[in-house]
């Protein structure tokens, strides 16, 4: 597994060509400025030049999200994900599958995620599972598994293995 | 005995160990027998005293001990749902279940087991189980056997007969009510939420950390916190209150809103039937919390619970 990439905007460096970026904004000053730094090369990080796509929500800064593709090809998930944003997230994760190199989804920074929010990645599960016989979700913590296992996820999606 | 096709709930009333094994042994056989599946969750002593009985049948048994098993309703709940769905993905077209329930020794606990011995037939109402629940005439105190009538639409004592004080689940659920966990002194927190639970849960794994919580239990209860608040804001009518208290062993929380109240009691008790669909969030929180108590009224609804260190 690659590099964890967390944290605000400023501080998340190291994306590359062809990386898929979604980010939380909470003014649409923000969502300018930092789409323009990413847009046109990054004063951040000169690698950060994104290519192809690019997707924010917009959120309060304590429910920050966002999600990029890595150059391993896994999605990551980043931030926190709960029941005001679920849905907007699970359209830009949809979106996303088309990006993805590998059937991996990267939780490891994913802070928090609630009922809501493992539906918008189940939903993301789904997607990916018709292109790929097994769909792998890496970096889950305890917490996150042991809601899996209660929404009876892991009866629901026998293709998806979380470790 | 006879056979069954639907789902079948006994409560079995016995004095002694002879007893015990006379009506169960029998029991497990006559499934074995007829190809079906057989799972039994009792005492050390009782399964020790089943295997024996069983001789070379026991293998063909699965056992599990009452400490690991009741703890928490919804737990067991998901526990035999497991295992009915491993049986039928197996071929087994029915299951015969023994359980003996672990009451404990509470007013508090004698409430929260009775209301799990009624909400099961609601939750397997339609399963192809039948379900054998052991009293000990002996050492349960009157309260719980009285209840055992109430929540078991079949009585088994010498002979099986229908119990004729049955009461259906959600006028029992409504009746008994789950002691909500004690609470003394000045909460710790108590804010309004109205929208937004990221700062929220920022808060709760602050209190977590002062109430010396696990960091994995810390954050089941941030959890469940975010949760019922979103249960809270979406059905509720304006804003919620979330108070917390740090007690010696661990965390309470409540949460109350002003809407029209929690119509179902059965809520919490039932599991997903597909996917995580909306109205988990009670599932969710009964599976983590060490207790959990809903008031429901016509100005709103509060749920109370505690995460034990």
């Amino acid at each position: 597994m690659g590099e964890r990439k967390t944290g605000s905007i400023a501080q998340v460096t190291g994306l590359g060509p062809g990386d898929h970026v979604c980010w939380a904004f909470t003014s649409d000053d923000e969502h300018r400025d930092a789409g323009d730094v990413y847009l046109t090369g990054g004063v951040f990080d000169p690698d950060a030049r994104i290519a192809n796509y690019v997707s924010m929500v917009r959120q309060t800064p304590a429910t920050a999200f966002h999600l990029h593709g890595g150059a391993d090809g896994a999605i990551r998930l980043v931030g926190e994900v709960d029941f005001a944003y679920a849905d907007r997230i699970s359209e830009i994760l949809a979106s996303s599958v088309r990006d993805a190199g590998e059937p991996v989804l990267d939780v490891w920074s994913l802070r928090f995620a609630d009922a809501a929010g493992l539906r918008a990645i189940v939903a993301t599960v789904r997607e990916l599972a018709t292109f790929h016989e097994q769909v792998r979700i890496t970096g889950a913590t305890s917490t996150f598994r042991n809601l899996w296992r209660v929404l009876r996820l892991d009866d629901q999606l026998p293709t998806a293995v979380v470790d | 005995m006879g056979r069954s096709n639907g789902f079948e709930h006994d409560a079995l009333f016995y004095e002694t160990d002879d007893q015990f094994a006379a009506a169960l042994v029998p029991f497990l056989r006559e499934g074995l027998r007829q190809g079906q599946a057989a799972v039994v969750a009792t005492t050390r002593d009782h399964i020790a005293l089943l295997r024996d009985e069983l001789g070379r049948d026991a293998v063909s048994v699965h056992f599990i001990e009452d400490d690991e098993w009741y703890v928490r309703p919804a737990r067991t709940i998901a526990g035999w749902q497991r295992w009915l769905d491993e049986f039928a993905a197996g071929g087994f077209a029915y299951t015969r279940v023994v359980g003996e329930v672990k009451f404990g020794s509470t007013d508090q606990t004698h409430a929260t087991w009775t209301r799990f011995e009624s909400a099961l037939n609601a939750a397997f109402g339609h399963a192809p189980a039948w379900i054998v629940c052991p009293y000990n005439l002996r050492t349960q105190p009157e309260r719980v056997l009285k209840d055992a009538w109430r929540t078991h639409p079949t009585i088994w004592t010498v002979e099986r007969e229908p119990s004729h004080r049955y009461v259906d689940p959600a006028a029992l659920l409504s009746e008994i009510h789950e002691p909500a966990p004690a609470v003394n002194g000045e909460p710790s927190l108590e804010l309004v939420i109205s929208d937004g639970l990221g700062d929220v849960r920022t808060l709760v794994r602050a209190i977590g950390d002062q109430a010396r919580l696990p960091a994995d239990r810390a954050e089941e209860l941030t959890l469940v916190v975010s949760e019922i608040a979103a249960n809270a804001l979406r059905h509720g009518e304006g804003p919620c209150r979330l108070t917390l208290w740090v007690r010696e062993d661990g965390v309470v929380c409540e949460v109350s809103d002003r809407g029209e109240g929690l119509h179902n009691p059965l809520a919490g008790y039932l599991p997903p039937e597909r996917e995580a669909s909306s109205g988990m969030g009670l599932w969710i929180a009964q599976h983590f919390c060490d207790s959990l108590a809903i008031r429901a009224g016509d100005h709103g609804t509060t749920v109370r619970f505690s995460f034990n260190r």
